[in-house]
């Protein structure tokens, strides 16, 4: 009989696949010692087990270079390679012959001393071989554990082409580990804590995995091989559920992916309602790559780029010309026309930089980040104005600050901009000199402030996620909390309506770069309070596109006053389901 | 002996050329090591050659010494000047 346990969604979709469950390294760190007079029968047992890994992989690269995927061969080719490495496998051996370690404890202890090496490394691509190594170094202490090899992985192997490929369950998973599963081999993933915004949902949704999150300590009793579905939309996942169950919700799948091709034929459409209303649907990235993936996806433009990425994971800050490169490209990929807002970092909160020697804090979301440093440091953040400035000769890029609470902090911020633009004249360096420059809209202040700071900036940009975190109290990362981190509680409506009306009045535009802008009950809402830009995941993009076609915004003002008025997030959605009967097709 | 090459390719030397550097050493028969800033890594090792973090401008020193040390610093100066990706 099956299982079901229930947490947040965090996107939406049907997965169907195997359990494969990631533990927290810490089980293997035990080191084990033999008898030095057996220490060559366990030096003859390593070897045996090093070439059974060598037979291991080359079946596994054989198989998928017969089905023509070489770039995932190649990744077996190098792990092949590792196993004749001295630094690895020499290095493993001689902890065993000369230290009397048990074999698994030798190569497990020595992967993770060359991964730390790798991991250290200024160089994203190299840091990541490190989980190579690991790999590498797990899969022969497995064969000499005598450990079956794991039936997951298997199916994970050969399921790239199946339906039956993996589905990821962990305690957490860092946003990097997010963005680096293979869409070929994962399906979706579950994990036990984490929320709705968290940033590896955030990175679910734009890669189109289907995602719960914040499940609890309950499903970390699946075990590998388990049949799973991830009902990414409900929050729900489902262990070894029955035959009926199963064939419903692969019914569910199917209907989804013809929805799938249906939005895929309004990617590049206009983003126009039944009524002929042109509003902006953009993607919200964090790199040059994302740029790229977004237009794929059918957005327009670039409504958020998340800057810090560029900041994070290294030894010393990014230069001027590293910065101007990385904005450039995400220009030049979007052309001349297409709006590019760059906001400047937002370190700090759930994003630590070491470089920064920044303070622990007990509130970190409520603390020293953003702007607030950005402030404090004007050379690493004038390098930052400089280099988007630059980038403003090479298409329609706008700068946007993080984190605004005051006007002071926001003419602050201008008089850095205008020192910047000074600095480039004076240079002769080319800029576009009528950049527009905005504020993201997340902390309440703020918003009861709008109508002061729209008659200063060119545009507002509601940053839903921490909005709604900072007017609820509510923690976005605690799942306890997930009720009350909802953009539909009339309050955080009546912020976003408040903030919108305040632009308007001052002929400024306004958009949301938080989830909400890509959640299909919010965009009615939305639109007919006259929001005109909505940045959200790329992967939402064609689905947004497809509804608004569908509607009308002439007659959804009287909805978007009526949701204000309400007791609850869940009267407001009611109202909205009520009101645009397309949703019911599609949630 | 020894001979200095500017790493030419856009991406450093990552996993192909990486793999291209170890081949080559390991087809001599003395110890090959590749320097960079006052770092000397065994180029036999393609952990020890991803180590070196060697990016596009970089330079890099080949040293071998005794039969065939020319050759084996030639091979690898090829893939270190290479623009050829992966």
């Amino acid at each position: 009989m099956g299982a079901r346990l229930n947490g947040t969604s965090a996107s939406s979709g049907i997965a169907i696949g195997y359990a494969k469950v990631l533990r927290a390294e810490t089980e293997s760190s035990e080191i084990r010692k033999i008898d030095p007079a057996q220490a060559e029968a366990e030096a003859a047992r390593f070897d045996a087990a090093v070439a059974s890994a060598a037979t291991e992989l080359e079946a596994i690269r054989a198989k998928l270079l017969g089905e023509g995927k070489t770039h995932e061969a190649e990744i077996f080719e190098a792990h092949a390679f590792l196993l004749e490495d001295e630094e690895l496998v020499g290095a493993a051996r001689e902890k065993i012959v000369a230290e009397s370690y048990e074999a698994a404890s030798a190569i497990l202890e020595t992967a993770q001393e060359v991964a730390e090496v790798l991991g250290a490394l200024d160089d994203p691509y190299l840091r990541e071989r490190s989980a190579d190594v690991l790999d590498v170094g797990r899969r022969i202490a497995r064969l000499l554990r005598g450990e079956q090899s794991d039936g997951a992985e298997e199916r994970a192997d050969e399921g790239a082409s199946s339906e039956g490929r993996m589905i990821l369950i962990a305690e957490d998973l860092t946003p990097s580990e997010t963005a680096g599963l293979d869409a070929s081999a994962v399906a979706g993933f579950a994990t036990a804590v984490g929320g709705a915004t968290s940033h590896s949902a955030i990175i679910a949704r734009s890669g189109g995995f289907p995602a719960v999150v914040g499940i609890g300590a309950d499903l970390m009793t699946v075990r590998d091989g388990q049949l799973i579905v991830v009902d990414g939309g409900n929050g729900v996942v489902l262990v070894n559920p029955d035959a009926a169950v199963l064939a419903d919700y692969e019914a569910r799948r199917e209907a989804d992916s013809g929805r799938q091709a249906a939005y895929e034929a309004y990617r590049d459409r206009p983003s126009v309602s039944a009524d002929g209303v042109r509003v902006e649907l953009v993607a919200n990235i964090g790199s040059a790559a994302d740029a790229e993936e977004a237009k794929r996806k059918g957005a327009e433009g670039v409504g958020l780029f998340r800057t810090e990425f560029l900041f994070m994971g290294r030894d010393a800050l990014p230069s001027e010309d590293e910065q101007y490169e990385a904005y450039r490209e995400v220009a030049e990929t979007f052309g001349a026309d297409a709006p590019v807002v760059i906001r400047t970092m937002d370190i700090g909160g759930d994003k630590e930089l070491p470089l920064l020697e920044l303070e622990k804090e007990d509130n970190p979301f409520l603390g020293y980040r953003a702007i607030r440093i950005s402030l404090d440091r004007p050379e690493m953040f004038k390098t930052q104005l400089r280099a988007i400035l630059r980038a403003s000769a090479h298409g329609n890029v706008k700068a946007m600050f993080p984190m605004i609470a005051t006007l002071r902090e926001w003419r602050a911020a201008k008089a850095l901009l205008e020192e910047a633009k000074r600095e480039l004249s004076g240079q002769g360096i080319p800029f576009n000199p009528e950049m527009e420059t905005g504020i993201m809209i997340e902390i309440p202040a703020a918003a009861m402030m709008a109508d002061r700071f729209a008659r200063e900036v060119d545009f507002f940009s509601i940053g839903t996620n921490d909005l709604v975190q900072y007017a609820m109290a509510a923690d976005r990362m605690n799942p306890k909390l997930s009720t009350l981190s909802d953009p539909f509680h009339p309050a955080v409506l009546r912020l976003v309506d408040r903030v919108i009306r305040a632009a308007h009045e001052q002929g400024k535009w306004v958009g949301i770069c938080g989830e909400m802008a890509g959640h299909p009950l919010a965009l009615p809402v939305l639109l007919g309070m006259g929001l005109d830009e909505f940045s959200m995941s790329a992967g939402a993009v064609t689905r947004a596109r497809w509804l608004l076609e569908r509607l009308h915004r002439d007659r959804l003002g009287s909805l978007a006053t009526a949701v204000l008025d309400v007791d609850d997030a869940a009267e407001a959605k009611e109202l909205v389901l009520r009101e645009v009967q397309d949703l019911r097709e599609i949630l | 002996m020894q001979k200095t090459f500017t790493v030419e390719n856009p991406t450093g030397i990552h996993a192909r050329p990486a793999r291209k550097i170890v081949e080559a050493a390991k087809a001599f028969a003395g110890d090959v090591f590749l320097e960079k800033a006052g770092n000397r890594f065994s180029a036999k090792s393609l952990v020890k050659v991803l180590s070196v973090g060697a990016k596009q401008g970089d330079s890099v020193a080949v040293v071998a010494e005794g039969d065939g040390a020319e050759a084996a610093i030639d091979a690898i100066g090829a893939v270190l000047v290479s623009q050829e990706s992966h």
